[in-house]
């Protein structure tokens, strides 16, 4: 019988530890001996989070129909200045600190209004206002060096911020774009899409090392 | 005993092996948390021309320019187009044309404008290419259009009929020119007469017809012309008696910007009559040996009445004189229409002219001059 309930118990002993020993173990519980018990107060533990949401006022989506060259969008600084920019507004509503950046997709159909030359679309990318992260083709790279973007393949994690993000934070990620009066008569009829998309990775445990804003970032893990 | 204690020592160090994986496996695959949100896609296209092919100019010669025009296109993204309107002549390079305050406009999905610089007595054919600018620079633009048909600019217009004279006798009369001639003017004098006898050609012109006919009454038809001199009239001889003539001078005006004297553009006179008719439709008409030439096509009746086109073939009517303005016994009537003939070559169908009275008969010369 004894040899029963030493099994028995040596058995629950084992459950709780490969469940991770959460609790407190109740040997003996099944005995009807003489005990005391002294309860701590309850410890809490409540995950922080990470989430983005959509920003005020209400994002822009330009739908641009029928340029010319010559054309621009307000604030590009050349050009008509005469088209309206777009915007996309978001908010970081996480609790925990983040690190935040944003992806830029070009595409374009046929002929491409883009064309990743000084002759084709050109766009200026930048949150808040301040130094375009986007400059006409190029990005910068983590150096400092202006890299070209290509149609089709999207440039990730250029860095917004190097202060983190706190809860509701918000950002503007404005694109302003311009049409070249040089533009090659067989870019009539031409297309182009951008899409934007941003992210916020958490900021603890997630060193930024050197890392720069408005450029690429690639000390951060991201995901 | 041992047998049992061993086999859960066993399960337990198993189990929490398994722990310790899964741990293991957490923290390299999904370490970190985050969050995304993308944006809408924003679109850019570019403008595009309809139709995609500039459509060709066409052309109309006015008295003191060329006329242009040809369907508007138009921008998809409902921009003005402008256009590039080029005016190449027979011989030599092309120019631009309709430019600044003479630049096309555009109304009712036509663009017109008018070239007001061609040189008389060349032939011109013309383009327009439709294109977008900014400010002043041209950008985007459909090549350009077909060739516009060969024209030349009109050198010389109808202006007037000076007053029609009456002779009964054959002595010198003076046919006045018509208000406003002035020096090189092209004058032509017409006279018809109810006797079958010459006039006298007068000092300074150059005859261009003198025929006459018996049948079925006698009557003769002269047609002379000249660059005007600094007179105001021509000393006539008609060569009637009191049969009675009928003079008038016709005056075609150079055109502000035609330094050129006006020369003979025809090949031949082509001179014709007929027995009594209503109608008439002359045999044959002139063929012109000059670009932008007037063919003048001019007829006469042994009758008093009112001479008008019945079927004009492009010709522009332009007087009708008669003997009922000076002398009711006399029954002659001249007419004059004319037609511009682009190019050197067939002055095309000939009109058919009506009058207003009885049928008779008639005579008719056909000329040209440029």
């Amino acid at each position: 019988m004894k040899t029963k309930i030493i099994k028995i118990v040596t058995i629950a002993i084992a459950m709780a530890t490969s469940v991770g020993a959460v609790g407190v173990l109740t040997i003996g519980a099944t005995n009807a001996l003489f005990g005391a018990t002294q309860t701590s107060a309850t410890n809490t533990f409540a995950a922080g989070t990470v989430v983005v949401a959509a920003g005020t006022p209400s994002s822009v989506t330009c739908a641009i129909t029928g340029m010319v060259p010559g054309d621009s969008s307000t604030g590009f600084g050349s050009g008509s200045e005469s088209l309206v920019s777009c915007s996309y507004k978001v908010k970081y509503t996480g609790t925990s600190g983040a690190w935040l950046g944003v992806d830029v997709a070009v595409a374009g159909g046929t002929p491409n209004l883009y064309t990743g030359t000084a002759t084709g679309l050109q766009f200026k990318v930048s949150v808040n206002g301040l130094t375009a992260m986007v400059n006409g083709t190029t990005y910068k790279t983590a150096a400092g060096v202006d890299t070209p973007i290509v149609s089709g393949t999207p440039v990730t994690n250029l860095l917004i911020n190097t202060v983190q993000a706190a809860q509701n934070d918000e950002f503007s990620i404005d694109v302003k774009y311009a049409l070249p009066l040089t533009a090659a008569n067989a870019l009539q009829g031409g297309t182009s899409s951008l899409a934007l998309t941003f992210h916020a990775i958490q900021s603890a445990n997630n060193p930024i090392g050197t890392c720069v804003a408005t450029k690429q970032c690639s000390t951060i893990t991201w995901s | 005993m041992n047998k049992g204690r061993s086999s859960v020592f066993r399960v337990s160090v198993l189990m929490t092996l398994i722990v310790a994986l899964n741990f293991v496996f957490v923290e390299t695959s999904d370490a970190l948390w985050f969050g995304t949100r993308s944006s809408a896609i924003n679109t850019f296209s570019g403008a595009t021309f309809s139709p995609i092919v500039a459509p060709s100019v066409s052309s109309t010669v006015g008295d003191g320019s060329i006329s242009l025009s040809w369907p508007s296109v138009t921008l998809s993204g409902g921009q003005l187009v402008s256009y590039s309107v080029m005016r190449t002549p027979s011989t030599g390079p092309a120019v631009e044309v309709c430019t600044g305050s003479n630049a096309p406009v555009h109304n009712g999905g036509v663009s017109s404008c008018s070239d007001t610089t061609a040189t008389f007595g060349t032939t011109y054919t013309y383009t327009e290419q439709p294109l977008t600018r900014s400010g002043v620079t041209p950008t985007w633009s459909l090549p350009a259009s077909a060739a516009s048909t060969a024209i030349a600019r009109k050198g010389w217009v109808f202006d007037s009929a000076g007053t029609p004279t009456i002779s009964t006798n054959n002595t010198a009369q003076l046919v006045a020119y018509p208000a406003g001639t002035v020096q090189d003017d092209a004058l032509v004098l017409v006279s018809v007469s109810d006797r079958n006898a010459a006039p006298t050609l007068p000092t300074g012109w150059t005859q261009l017809a003198s025929s006459g006919m018996t049948s079925p009454s006698a009557m003769y038809f002269f047609v002379a012309w000249r660059r005007a001199d600094a007179g105001s009239s021509v000393s006539f001889r008609s060569g009637t008696n009191s049969q009675g003539a009928l003079s008038v001078v016709y005056r075609y005006k150079r055109l502000s910007g035609n330094t050129a004297a006006p020369v003979v553009a025809h090949v031949a006179v082509q001179s014709s009559n007929s027995t009594s008719s209503s109608t008439f439709t002359p045999p044959s008409n002139v063929t012109t040996n000059l670009d932008g030439a007037n063919a003048l096509s001019l007829v006469a009746i042994s009758s008093d009445a009112n001479l008008s086109l019945q079927t004009s073939q492009s010709y522009v009517f332009r007087n009708t004189s008669s003997a009922s303005a000076a002398n009711t016994a006399l029954g002659l009537s001249i007419g004059l229409a004319d037609k511009f003939v682009q190019s050197s070559g067939s002055a095309g169908v000939v009109p058919t002219w009506t009058q207003s009275g009885a049928a008779t008969q008639w005579m008719s010369v056909a000329i040209a001059f440029a």
